[in-house]
């Protein structure tokens, strides 16, 4: 049981991880295949792969800011 | 003499005139917690009564009144226009006028109409059987029809009475099995029927009366009658839904209250922290004693409302002791479980002002009247914001001030409302839930009406579109029989005998003792939970230790055991999706979803824990059967995890333990908005679920059918989320503790 992880995991659905601290949203996820289907124009990244991945780094509880596989 | 509404609130017994609240001092109120509100008083809107007989004028006029509030004449209006109406006021504002008095009306006119008063409670129909009688109304001939009515009394109950109080269950088993022979009469002439204290048809009990008053359409019908509904209800969101789901026909919503009120002052209260790290508190029932023993202590009329029978008896204990001998002879402890003769007198004596104060489980909480009453502790949540009302409305008489005082329990909507008192003192977010759609409830109930009267297919008008649905299984099973187009009950026995209102399944397993006499009953599907070999079962306050269950003869057998254990089971889930039935997308790519779910619980070890420290005696296995049900449930999935990158791979436990406290922080609160307890809510939380393939998060209806509780969760999802992150966010622990994601009932015991 985790606390933090259960504040991480309803920031999450409640998109409250980004915009800030997060500078970056993402519009739609397609679970079925797997992938990105639109990332916010908004995001400071282009890979929106890269992205995806931060924010559920961010839902493991890992630190956000690119160091996630640290 | 001044002309006052027709209000019924506690304050025309004989108790002093001047609130008991003067003797306070302003030093004493803050020292009993955090003035949080001050209610201003209210003025009444009254207005001219409409014409009406000259002998319920008079009756009106003597109880020192002449005119009405106008939510009353609102209400008499539209029923006597033909339309159902619901009542939602607030506590004491004289809501059951609403019905009487348009009841009465039709009685006067003709002494054959009848009309028929549901309360939830014995107590209260016999509470306003009193208030009814004092009108000495001639031509109105109210009685009591319930258990306690004697047999060689009934047949003259039928006969005579125009205006007869029940319960849901009595006219369940006693008045609908025997429309056609015993109460054809009253069936025929029946124009009013009056549902009080609404509110509380929710759930398993709403559901199964909402069943009873479709019934009760049907055989009025059967009689040529047409009667209209008058329901009354506390402040809650969905009054008009409630009511319409309730009965199956459209109705009207008077809530605009005209009644007046005097000045609240309300306190908030959280025992002390005394473990920070892992959210200790003090106990709520020590620090209730306190501010009940403070308040008797300088005179003021009090009562403290507790969550359980045991809570109530431990309060007035501590109380007891605080106050010393001679003060505490004027207190009492009250609730369920006393005879009807020791109750009787502990209301009488505190209504003639004997005793100053009471220590009550919710027994109390309806309109039985106990006198004036200054100040209300309300020991914990008592399950509803509605209740919280309630229980605070049974102080205060006419304009005199009151104080309200809520006691924050360990439990995170506890701690929740005592950081959000804008919750209790707000908006109403809680909604009554019901539905007709749960054949395990619904089914009894077409056997029952099937012996009434043989169905037909136009019957779904009454019973809703799981009619057809229903009907087809029972006719298979064979339990109804076609015939000439319509389909019949050919067994025996009367079938509504089988239904308890109380329980979603009719199967129960009984509790006996080593002499062979039963002592209690529990649910059939909880049976593995609560009666497996080795369980302690406490009952009155005695423990028991099972010796043996048997699943398939359905009993189990006890033997006494000092009170030393308790006993908690672990639990193996399985939730299996049946069919989805509504989805929405969430942020980030997550998912809401809202369905037909199977559940499959196995219990599969126990733990002893010793009563007096909580420490751990030893874990025991268990070889149970598994127990199923399929329920309604929502389901959150989230996108799928991140491939393991180089050396790295994502924390799974971590990460499973971040949804499981999720799920357990979201079930907490859950019951503000559904109005239910948390033990009515399953959950289960999963990395990867073998059907959605994704991280997966199930709530669900913790009865076979389910009662509308996930629904509510996936209508209200994101702000009950908010809701949920606010608790976790300001709860002052470090890992988790019981105000947050820690779960009563866990079947993990808290440990994933």
């Amino acid at each position: 049981m985790s606390k933090d992880g259960a504040i991480r995991v309803l920031r999450y659905l409640l998109g409250q991880v980004s915009p800030p601290p997060f500078e970056y949203r993402l519009c739609s996820w397609n679970a079925t295949v797997g992938r990105v289907a639109t990332v916010d124009l908004e995001s400071k990244y282009a890979d929106g792969a890269t992205a995806v991945g931060e924010v559920l780094r961010y839902l493991l509880g890992h630190e956000m800011s690119g160091t996630a596989s640290e | 003499m001044r002309s006052r509404g027709l209000e019924e609130r506690p304050g025309g017994s004989g108790a002093p005139g001047t609130s008991s609240l003067a003797a306070l001092s302003r030093r004493s109120v803050e020292s009993l917690g955090q003035t949080v509100a001050t209610l201003p008083p209210k003025e009444a809107t009254l207005v001219e009564p409409p014409e009406m007989s000259r002998e319920l004028a008079r009756a009106l006029s003597s109880m020192g009144a002449k005119r009405l509030y106008s939510h009353q004449l609102e209400a008499y209006e539209r029923v006597r226009a033909g339309e159902n109406v619901i009542v939602a006021t607030a506590t004491a504002s004289g809501k059951s006028l609403c019905y009487k008095i348009p009841a009465f009306e039709n009685a006067l006119e003709n002494p054959s109409n009848r009309a028929l008063f549901l309360y939830p409670t014995k107590a209260l129909a016999q509470d306003q059987l009193q208030k009814i009688s004092k009108l000495m109304l001639r031509g109105v001939h109210p009685a009591t029809y319930d258990r306690d009515t004697p047999k060689a009394l009934r047949a003259e109950v039928r006969k005579r009475a125009n205006v007869i109080l029940t319960n849901p269950d009595m006219l369940n088993v006693a008045l609908l099995p025997s429309h056609d022979s015993l109460w054809a009469d009253f069936f025929r002439n029946l124009k009013i029927v009056a549902v009080d204290e609404a509110h509380l048809l929710r759930g398993v009990f709403g559901s199964h009366v909402a069943a009873v008053l479709r019934r009760l359409r049907r055989v009025a019908e059967l009689h040529g009658a047409d009667p209209k509904f008058v329901l009354t209800s506390a402040t809650i969101a969905n009054p008009l839904e409630l009511a319409e789901v309730l009965t199956g026909v459209p109705f009207s919503l008077v809530d605009n209250d005209g009644a007046s009120s005097g000045p609240r002052r309300v306190i908030f209260r959280n025992p002390p922290l005394k473990d920070e790290e892992k959210g200790d508190r003090r106990s709520m029932l020590t620090e209730g004693a306190f501010v009940f023993s403070r308040l008797v202590a300088q005179g003021v009329r009090a009562i403290a409302f507790a969550k359980s029978r045991k809570s109530a008896e431990l309060i007035y204990r501590y109380a007891a002791d605080r106050l010393g001998p001679e003060l505490a002879r004027r207190i009492s402890p009250y609730r369920a479980g006393y005879t009807v003769r020791e109750r009787r007198e502990i209301e009488g004596r505190l209504f003639r002002g004997e005793l100053l104060g009471v220590v009550s489980t919710n027994a109390l909480e309806l309109g039985v009247d106990v006198g004036a009453l200054d100040a209300v502790v309300c020991c914990g949540y008592p399950g509803s914001v509605a209740s919280i009302w309630q229980q605070w409305g049974r102080a205060g008489r006419a304009k005199e001030p009151s104080l309200a005082v809520y006691i924050a329990g360990r439990d995170s909507l506890d701690q929740y409302l005592y950081e959000n008192p804008e919750k209790v003192l707000g908006r109403r977010v809680e909604a009554a839930r019901l539905t007709l759609e749960n054949s395990y409830i619904l089914g009894p109930h077409l056997l029952a009406a099937a012996y009434e009267a043989p169905l037909e297919d136009r019957d779904e008008e009454y019973f809703g579109y799981a009619y057809g649905a229903v009907t087809e299984d029972l006719v298979e099973s064979g339990a109804l029989v076609r015939s000439g187009g319509r389909m019949h009950y050919t067994r025996g026995d009367k079938p509504a005998w089988d239904i308890s209102l109380r329980s979603a399944d009719s199967g129960s397993v009984m509790v006996a003792d080593r002499e062979g006499e039963v002592i209690g009953a529990v649910e059939a599907r909880r049976a593995p939970m609560d009666l497996h070999p080795g369980a302690t079962y406490l009952h009155r306050g005695h423990a028991y230790e099972v010796e043996d269950l048997n699943l398939a003869a359905h009993n189990a057998l006890v033997r006494r055991v000092p009170n030393r254990y308790y006993t908690r089971v672990k639990v193996e889930t399985d939730v299996e999706i049946l069919e989805e039935s509504e989805k929405r997308d969430l942020p980030n790519g997550a998912a809401l979803h809202w369905g037909r779910v199977r559940t499959t619980d196995v219990v599969t070890q126990y733990k002893k824990i010793q009563v007096q420290d909580s420490r751990e005696i030893g874990v025991f296995p268990l070889d149970l059967p598994p127990t199923t049900f399929e329920t309604r449930g929502l389901w959150v999935t989230l996108p799928p995890l991140p491939p393991p990158e180089g050396n790295t791979r994502p924390n799974f436990v971590e990460f499973l333990g971040s949804l499981h406290a999720a799920e357990h922080a979201f079930i907490g609160l859950l019951p503000l908005f559904a109005m239910c307890d948390r033990g009515d809510i399953g959950g289960l939380s999963v990395a990867m679920h073998r059907q959605t393939r994704l991280p997966t998060v199930f709530v669900y209806d913790g009865y076979p059918g389910g009662v509308g509780i996930s629904e509510r969760g996936y209508d209200t999802f994101e702000e009950a989320a908010r809701d949920t992150l606010g608790v976790l966010a300001r709860c002052p622990c470090k890992k988790g503790c019981p105000a947050c994601v820690q779960s009563p009932k866990c079947g993990n015991w808290n440990e994933r």
